[in-house]
């Protein structure tokens, strides 16, 4: 009789869900990653603005040699990219970012791209 | 080789990254310091003694950090007032604190003083 009595008493009232509301809650597990044609969208996009690409038609199929871009000119591309995104590349990525493809895998597997 | 040339693109991304977090809303400087960034990287893209790279490449750091530390962005925010748009943090630029030693009583050291009391010359082969 006390126990009952002094749990009604403690008893932790919780928040109800309402309707609606689910979409503001976020489980960690989740992915929300930017999507794929949203990333590809704003790279060829970062990519056609850069001063040596402008009237090119960029594909994500094209390599960095291929639209005719020196190490130096990717690395202004991916400065351009890390501005975009809100990310900063690692010095050992950048060797391995050859081509808009790579670049494109880069920012889908890095969890802090915006 | 390939080491020296990633240390090259990486101080070049650095120095760009830098320039665009100091210069941040001033866009006419910030072109301006982008394009000489640019242009002096491509006059020496062909040097290959890795001793000159290096030097060049310690060069560039040394200007990434100067601007980091060393420069602030006045804005104009009225006719007579001057702020800053963002927060800096000055870390570093401190001259250390000197740690003082306990006193303790003077204490003469065994043998020559090297003071010349013992009537020889100081570091000659007669001074002990």
């Amino acid at each position: 009789m006390l126990s009952r009595s002094f749990k009604s008493l403690v008893q932790i009232q919780r928040p109800v869900l309402m309707a609606g509301q689910s979409s503001m809650i976020r489980s960690f597990s989740s992915d929300h990653r930017l999507s794929e044609k949203e990333v590809t969208d704003r790279i060829l996009e970062v990519i056609s603005k850069y001063d040596k690409c402008a009237g090119k038609s960029v594909s994500p199929s094209d390599t960095f040699k291929e639209l005719e871009l020196d190490s130096l000119d990717s690395a202004d591309i991916l400065v351009a990219v890390e501005e975009e995104f809100g990310i900063e590349i690692p010095d050992e990525e950048v060797d391995r970012i050859t081509s808009v493809k790579d670049t494109i895998s880069y920012i889908r597997k890095t969890p802090t791209a915006k | 080789m390939n080491q020296l040339r990633s240390r090259v693109i990486g101080s070049y991304m650095r120095l760009l990254r830098t320039e665009k977090l100091v210069f941040n809303n001033d866009k006419a400087t910030l072109a301006k310091v982008t394009q000489q960034a640019r242009t002096q990287y491509r006059e020496n893209k062909s040097v290959e003694d890795p001793v000159k790279i290096d030097e060049m490449v310690q060069h560039a750091d040394a200007v990434s950090d100067f601007l980091l530390t060393s420069t602030i962005q006045a804005v104009k925010k009225t006719d007579t007032k001057f702020g800053t748009e963002r927060l800096y943090e000055f870390v570093g630029d401190q001259p250390k604190k000197r740690v003082r030693q306990a006193k303790g009583p003077i204490t003469i050291p065994e043998g020559c003083c090297g003071g010349g009391a013992c009537g020889s010359t100081p570091g000659s082969s007669g001074c002990s």
